[in-house]
């Protein structure tokens, strides 16, 4: 019940969150940039000083930090991908379109920020930086399919085509992200599964919400930028040639 | 035999890997930053 409660009161404060930044003035988005960066300076501070090495992983451990945020962030983004996708198709609307697009290029973002940083922390603990994992190997799939996602939109010129094409595609991928989620409890994985703050150190608890919190806060900035340069470019899209709106006037 | 190799139960060093996780973020961060910067929406004159 607390957890269903803290998820709901979650979401409504990152999607209040969204909402004002795309609403609001650029100020409040220069704002949350500069709250980012005071969380990322003092995220790094907990995750590189204060946090404690890891009993087996030792120092290495600390990739942690900034790598499970980064898939976290992808994983809400192409979550929103999915939800703006499906929405479109209900019910079209040209916010929703640019939504999905702006998720599709966030999510792609920090999932091969978390890729890359997981494979550099799969060296020294598993020997290699790549393994056809099942984790690894559906996260580089969901990255290859968002590539394939944007490559589609700019391929398309008519917009309302593009939206119901890219809608279509983003349901489609969508089917990966419970299997990523899932993998490392499903097949015999690598990749450990998912741990809980009860089992871990409270530095280490702390190391983690401090840099979650800072990748939310470019998240939210990340994404409401971006959606507005996506809305910018349907509204040049959608406006009449020069000529037919002198006419009209 | 590398120098990261388990002694007594735990990997030893491994900061360079830190370093070079830590760099790659905050350098991602900031060009993805920079890249939405130069894309963004200007009214046209």
């Amino acid at each position: 019940m607390t957890h269903a409660l803290f998820t709901v009161v979650g979401v409504a404060v990152v999607g209040g969150g969204l909402y004002a930044l795309v609403r609001g003035p650029a100020s409040w988005r220069a704002g949350v940039a500069v709250l980012a960066l005071v969380l990322l300076v003092s995220g790094a501070w907990y995750g590189l000083v204060q946090a404690p090495p890891d009993r087996e992983m030792g120092n290495v451990q600390r990739i942690m930090y900034v790598h499970v945020p980064a898939q976290w962030m992808a994983l809400m983004a192409v979550t929103l991908n999915f939800l703006c996708s499906v929405a479109y198709l209900f019910r079209p609307s040209w916010p929703k379109d640019a939504l999905a697009e702006a998720s599709a290029e966030v999510g792609l973002f920090f999932g091969a920020v978390g890729l890359v940083l997981g494979s550099i922390w799969g060296k020294p603990t598993w020997g290699v930086y790549w393994s056809w994992d099942p984790r690894l190997t559906s996260e580089a799939i969901l990255l290859v399919a968002y590539a394939g996602y944007l490559a589609l939109r700019r391929f398309i010129d008519d917009a309302e085509r593009r939206a119901v094409w890219s809608a279509v595609v983003g349901i489609i991928i969508a089917v990966d992200i419970p299997i990523i989620w899932f993998s490392v409890r499903w097949w015999r994985s690598l990749h450990q599964m998912q741990s809980s703050p009860s089992t871990v150190d409270p530095d280490m608890v702390r190391a983690l919400r401090w840099n979650a919190f800072a990748f939310l806060a470019l998240w939210l900035v990340f994404l409401s930028t971006r959606y507005l340069i996506a809305r910018a470019r349907t509204e040049r899209e959608m406006a009449p040639p020069p000529m037919v709106a002198e006419a009209a006037t | 035999m590398t120098p990261l190799l388990a002694e007594a139960g735990r990997i030893q060093g491994g900061w360079s890997y830190v370093w070079t996780a830590y760099g790659l973020t905050w350098s991602a961060l900031a060009l993805y930053a920079l890249s939405l910067w130069l894309r963004r929406p200007r009214k046209e004159p």
